[in-house]
């Protein structure tokens, strides 16, 4: 495989400690974010949720990365990070945060490498982070939004904005993760 | 393809039970308490510091590509501000006057503190829920700074929320437009004049609009648009007084049900960096 022509480098970022670091980083850059660019997303009345942690999630799957670190353990913090940070209470993104890798993980061994299938890929994990977290909501009574409110003025706008996002960066990731190779 | 097995499918079984009463159980656990244990209020507080960091560049970088927007922006306020400054000082001298006859009054009545009584402390915003329907604000203040559970939060021009976790150095505050159904009713009331009012709580948000809601109205007397609308004090939470916003329509919804009232709220809810923080109400206020 060319790919694997790349030899292990022991370069200036350890994966080890580099991608769990940058995943507990990319949890608070959402919220951030999400602070910064809540007028304009607003402004077309849908609600566009940055996920930058759940995309990188992706890209540390799609590029090989997982094994470089204990993954789900990491994926696991990060969900229980992003719970106590944002909401009142735990399980409900340590779960989503968990089973949308497992899922993408999953699909990612099932499907070949071509860059339209990792955005199916990727698909396939926001469909699970965001199902599950309107399931959590529903079993809590959080929730005063119809499901199809849900899917049009929220889902939708949020799963094509990640989207465009994966496809946006897929290259440049890819040759920034051949230095972790 | 792996054949599913009984201990695969029990395996599933016990990850999905533990998962609905991990979810159940904790959201049932923090809405009683009114400060969370110590580990999650430490754990909290690290995961603030790591916020304040992230927040402080991205903030530095909405500000820079904003700034010659907002010198536009300063313009415009600059002169329509230059009319209103007269007013102003003449308003103030008697906002002076009334507040010394109104602390007399009070210790003629021997009365120690109401709930127009109220201290403010002013707080920077580091975070914001990256989730659909809990509409909330990470704050940089906590129990350090006297801010209890359920105070009431105010940008410049009035209510936009209310705290619902404290840790030690940071907060999590709920913004009235949470259209979560566990997020608390805020009372409020419209002074028509006369000894007139008409109290109503805000029960919903219209996200398209971006209006409040107000229902349950104790009155049928005719509300004009732009009537203003205040926090009432009942239930002994909220003080008195807070301007929450402006009436802009009435919605009469037929006869035999109330009808209901939608409000402009005081501040633009997406365009919060530093808020106030009611720290102390009635007595505690001094």
């Amino acid at each position: 495989m060319q790919n694997r022509q790349y030899k292990k480098k022991r370069n200036f970022f350890n994966p080890k400690w580099f991608l769990p670091l940058f995943l507990v980083f990319l949890v608070f850059f959402d919220g951030s974010l999400m602070l910064v660019v809540s007028n304009l997303v607003n402004s077309v009345k849908l609600a566009i949720l940055p996920n930058l942690t759940l995309l990188f999630i992706f890209y540390i799957i799609r590029f090989d990365l997982a094994s470089s670190f204990n993954f789900y353990l990491w994926v696991g913090v990060i969900g229980f990070i992003f719970d106590l940070y944002y909401t009142q209470a735990f399980g409900t993104y340590i779960i989503a945060f968990l089973f949308s890798a497992f899922v993408m993980n999953y699909l990612d061994h099932l499907l070949n490498k071509s860059l339209l299938n990792s955005g199916l890929i990727f698909f396939g994990g926001v469909v699970v982070f965001y199902f599950i977290a309107v399931f959590a909501g529903l079993l809590t009574n959080v929730i005063d939004i119809s499901l199809s409110q849900y899917f049009v003025y929220v889902f939708l706008p949020t799963a094509v904005f990640n989207l465009i996002l994966e496809y946006l960066l897929y290259m440049p990731i890819s040759w920034v993760s051949y230095e972790f190779i | 393809m792996k054949k599913i097995t009984g201990q695969r499918i029990l395996t599933i079984a016990i990850v999905i039970a533990v998962s609905v009463g991990l979810i159940v159980g904790s959201s049932f656990f923090y809405g009683r308490v009114s400060i969370p244990p110590f580990v999650q209020r430490f754990s909290s507080d690290v995961a603030s510091i790591f916020g304040r960091g992230t927040s402080a560049a991205a903030t530095a970088l909405d500000r820079s590509t904003n700034s010659l927007e907002q010198l536009f922006a300063t313009y415009r306020e600059n002169k329509a501000l230059d009319n209103k400054v007269d007013s102003l000082t003449q308003q103030q001298i008697e906002i002076e006057n009334l507040r010394k006859e109104n602390k007399q009054l009070k210790a003629n009545l021997k009365l120690e503190g109401s709930l127009t009584d109220y201290k403010l402390t002013s707080v920077s915003i580091i975070g914001r829920s990256p989730t659909a329907w809990q509409n909330q604000v990470n704050i940089n203040k906590g129990l350090n700074a006297d801010i209890q559970k359920n105070a009431p939060v105010l940008a410049n021009k009035g209510l936009v929320g209310k705290v619902v976790q404290v840790s030690n150095l940071s907060s999590k505050v709920e913004l009235i437009s949470d259209i979560s159904t566990d997020s608390d009713r805020f009372p409020v009331v419209i002074e028509l004049g006369d000894d007139k009012s008409v109290n109503g709580i805000i029960t919903d948000y219209d996200t398209k609009t971006g209006y409040l809601i107000m229902d349950q109205l104790t009155s049928d007397e005719d509300i004009q648009k732009g009537t203003d609308v205040q926090t009432s004090g009942l239930g002994g939470v909220l003080p008195k007084g807070l301007y929450v916003g402006k009436v802009v329509k009435t919605e009469n919804r037929g006869s035999g049900i109330a009808k209901r009232l939608f409000i402009r709220p005081a501040a633009n809810l997406n365009e919060l960096s530093n808020v106030m923080v009611v720290t102390g109400v009635g007595k505690n206020a001094k």
